[in-house]
């Protein structure tokens, strides 16, 4: 898998602006990524690990799940923007994508809000291939809190 | 087709420092937060937290291969349309809380609507599955709203 790309350039929401667009990022799925997700998940949906079923039904190799997608975006924002909190995170999958195909992520500011007591900022996400369409969504975001990190109340009880 | 929103299923899943960690290596985030020791209470796990999406390491319950639909697709997409064959089409999520190792998270999925459609290779339906996921506490954590296509 490559590695993010470094260069991030957004820390605060407050040096972003609506209509610019964040650093692009390029990721790699490997095969064996595919593989432990489906496991983690539980996911056995054989056109995630079984070639010969994926090509029965019109693919060209095993796809990337859709929620495998989704975490490269949530790695995306991440990379880019530090202590965030995700509140809400949406995502379509345009087109498929298969093992070792490398795509670009990148995002582009719809909405800063540091008007309140709390700033939020809005993007549209893109994910693609060769400028192919693999996933488009949208996410809201807040700087992250110590109050994000506490355990809920009666965790001490429940002795797990 | 409408459905009447009596959940599909229900269960419960007890959060593990081991699960969170696994989900972080399957996804490939390398975030020290998702790293960080094991289930022995003494090393911090307890206050280890997990990447947003890792519900989707939780939706998926544990059915037997028999009870899954013929394509072994998600068991709530045993229902009766003529689609054979399913893919994940669209997620939308709405965190209201980090899930921790050692949180026991309830799940509780229904169907919100079975949407007929024609596709460019004939007929589709987008079947819509909303879980919400709560915690120990009945405080929410996640909810999300899935649509996979059926053809």
């Amino acid at each position: 898998m490559l590695s993010d790309r470094p260069g991030c350039t957004a820390d605060l929401f407050s040096h972003l602006k609506v209509g610019e667009q964040l650093p692009t990022l390029c990721y790699q799925i490997s095969a064996p990524q595919i593989f432990m997700y489906s496991a983690i998940t539980w996911n056995r949906h054989p056109i995630h690990y079984n070639q010969s079923q994926a090509r029965r039904e019109g693919h060209s190799d095993i796809l990337v799940q859709r929620g495998l997608l989704g975490n490269l975006f949530v790695r995306y924002l991440n990379s880019c923007l530090k202590e965030i909190y995700i509140q809400t995170l949406d995502w379509k999958v345009v087109s498929s994508l298969t093992p070792d195909q490398i795509v670009e992520c990148t995002a582009t500011v719809t909405h800063v809000d540091q008007t309140g007591w709390q700033e939020e900022l809005h993007l549209s996400l893109t994910m693609t291939h060769e400028n192919r369409l693999i996933c488009s969504g949208t996410v809201e975001i807040r700087a992250r809190r110590k109050k994000d990190f506490l355990l809920p109340k009666d965790w001490e009880e429940e002795k797990v | 087709m409408t459905f009447n929103g009596s959940p599909i299923k229900e269960f419960s899943y007890l959060v593990t420092a081991r699960d969170i960690k696994r989900f972080a290596q399957a996804i490939g985030d390398t975030n020290p937060l998702y790293q960080i020791a094991d289930d022995d209470p003494s090393n911090g796990a307890k206050r280890m937290i997990a990447p947003p999406l890792f519900c989707q390491a939780m939706a998926f319950q544990d059915v037997p291969l028999e009870d899954l639909p013929d394509d072994l697709s998600p068991a709530e997409l045993a229902i009766s349309v003529p689609g054979l064959r399913s893919v994940g089409g669209a997620s939308h999520y709405e965190f209201y809380q980090y899930v921790h190792a050692g949180d026991n998270i309830r799940i509780r999925s229904c169907i919100e609507s079975v949407t007929e459609k024609q596709g460019r290779t004939g007929l589709l339906f987008l079947v819509s599955v909303t879980t919400c996921f709560t915690n120990q506490l009945g405080e929410p954590v996640a909810k999300e709203v899935a649509t996979y296509v059926k053809r």
